[in-house]
């Protein structure tokens, strides 16, 4: 579903990510991990051409994202249509929700359907209905985002991404602007997701989460990726120091808590 | 009769007066206001424009529209371009000298705003698959009027206060009537006084309008 070769992105003269390469299987979730800096909400973004990368291919559902190869063999930006076209197939989640504050929690959901797929107003507000009960909130439908608590709001932004119907759900540290007691809900909706076959991409803190729900994950370090295979295996044998350090941080970082 | 503190008297006979002044003074002030909103927003789009030749321009506008004084600019309309042969109404001249300087001065205020304001929600609305243009107009332009009703009110209320410069050009509204009666009558304290209670009035009728709607748009966020 998603084929990453190559990556690069550089900011002025940082270089972000030094070439990634990342497959994600139809149906699979992906779960990156890394230590802040690390470039993992830049890769993510890279996915939806968020961020324009400066080299390497990102090739989702077969076709390369954002640029297209002319006749020469060279590489030119696609027109805005297309790309517009593309998102709208790659549904994402941010870490700080970003819902309309103007529009109700339904007209959040049907925006998009409505505007951009020219889907009518009934049936998306159908659609938008079901989705909300899905994510457990029908009677928050009238509501405006900003009576809502953190948590809802961020289910409400899954309902709102899943209207669109993508192939693929990106998760920018979603549970991150959480309140500790909310991030529960939040982590159920994405684990129910997750059953349900949806592509996933998700880059998270939460290590049992990831444990728990990804088929794979990814370790990111200063724009690489250092590490990557089945949760039960990275969290137990890590084979670098640098995720084996980062892990230890965590489990010390959580007893600490307790 | 003199020795006395305040002639309601004079003022009331000479209402007439101050009612066609308030007239002209009603019609710049909407004119330019009108003007100012709409025009600002364009240059809005002009300086936040990726493309020079919009940003460039618009740029220019704003720069040289801000840091020169809105008389100078007036009189450049109404007897600078007479002189290049487009003789322009002093209403007109008027109208397009406020209109134009608040006009540069909105758009500051509308891109500041549409800048800080809706980026989150451009980039949530730009993940949907919605184009740029769209999303402006459906998320980041609605989100950030509402957000800027206090600094856009505040401009609102100088404009009002600058049409008394219009009568330098020889507009016939609330000053210049005001100067005129003055000048036939020597009661210049009344007249200016009931001067400032219009203006005040006017301005506070439109400060309390926009508090109103800022109250009535923020219960919804």
């Amino acid at each position: 579903m998603i084929r990453v070769r190559g990556l690069v992105k550089r900011f002025g003269q940082h270089t972000v990510l030094h070439g990634i390469d990342l497959d994600v299987a139809r149906g699979q979730v992906v779960v990156v991990i890394g230590p802040s800096g690390s470039g993992k909400t830049t890769l993510l973004r890279c996915l939806n051409f968020l961020e324009e990368y400066d080299d390497g291919e990102v090739v989702v559902d077969g076709a390369l994202l954002g640029y297209r190869r002319g006749a020469d063999g060279r590489l030119g930006r696609r027109s805005e249509e297309e790309i517009a076209k593309s998102r709208s197939e790659i549904g994402m989640v941010f870490q700080s929700f970003n819902l309309f504050p103007h529009k109700s929690v339904l007209d959040n959901i049907t925006l998009a359907p409505i505007y951009i797929k020219g889907v009518r107003r009934d049936v998306a507000k159908q659609v938008a209905t079901e989705l909300l009960t899905k994510v457990g909130l029908a009677h928050k439908a009238d509501a405006y985002p900003g009576t809502l608590s953190s948590g809802q709001q961020q289910r409400v932004a899954i309902a709102r991404a899943l209207a669109m119907q993508p192939k693929v759900m990106l998760f920018d540290e979603v549970t991150s602007a959480l309140d500790p007691e909310l991030v529960g809900e939040v982590l159920t909706v994405m684990r129910g997701l997750a059953e349900d076959g949806m592509t996933m991409v998700i880059v998270s803190h939460e290590m049992q989460f990831a444990r728990e729900v990804a088929h794979r994950v990814v370790f990111l370090d200063g724009g690489r990726i250092l590490e990557e295979g089945p949760p039960k295996t990275l969290f137990r044998e890590p084979s670098s120091e640098r995720l084996h350090a980062f892990l230890r941080r965590f489990t010390e970082g959580y007893k600490l808590s307790v | 009769m003199g020795g006395y503190f305040f002639d309601f008297g004079f003022i009331y006979r000479n209402l007439p007066i101050f009612w066609s002044g308030l007239g002209v003074t009603l019609e710049v002030s909407v004119l330019a206001m009108a003007g100012a909103v709409v025009g600002g927003l364009v240059i809005a789009f002009g300086r936040m424009s990726r493309r020079v030749w919009l940003f460039a321009p618009a740029t220019a506008y704003v720069e040289f529209l801000r840091n020169t004084p809105v008389l100078i600019q007036m009189f450049g309309l109404y007897f600078g371009l007479a002189v290049l042969g487009f003789r322009l109404s002093p209403i007109t001249a008027g109208v397009l000298a406020l209109a134009g300087q608040n006009a540069a001065y909105l758009a500051e205020i509308y891109r500041a705003g549409i800048e800080s304001v809706g980026r989150r929600q451009l980039e949530a609305a730009l993940a949907l698959g919605m184009r740029r243009w769209r999303a402006m107009r459906l998320v980041v332009v609605p989100i950030a009027v509402t957000r800027l009703v206090a600094p856009i009110g505040n401009q609102l209320v100088v404009i009002i206060k600058d049409t008394s410069l219009v009568s330098s050009i020889s507009v016939y509204e609330l000053t210049m009537e005001g100067k005129r009666l003055a000048e036939r009558s020597a009661a210049t304290y009344e007249v200016f006084a009931t001067i400032a209670v219009f203006y005040l009035v006017l301005t506070s009728a439109v400060s309390l309008a926009l508090r109103f709607y800022e109250r009535r748009v923020q219960l919804i966020f």
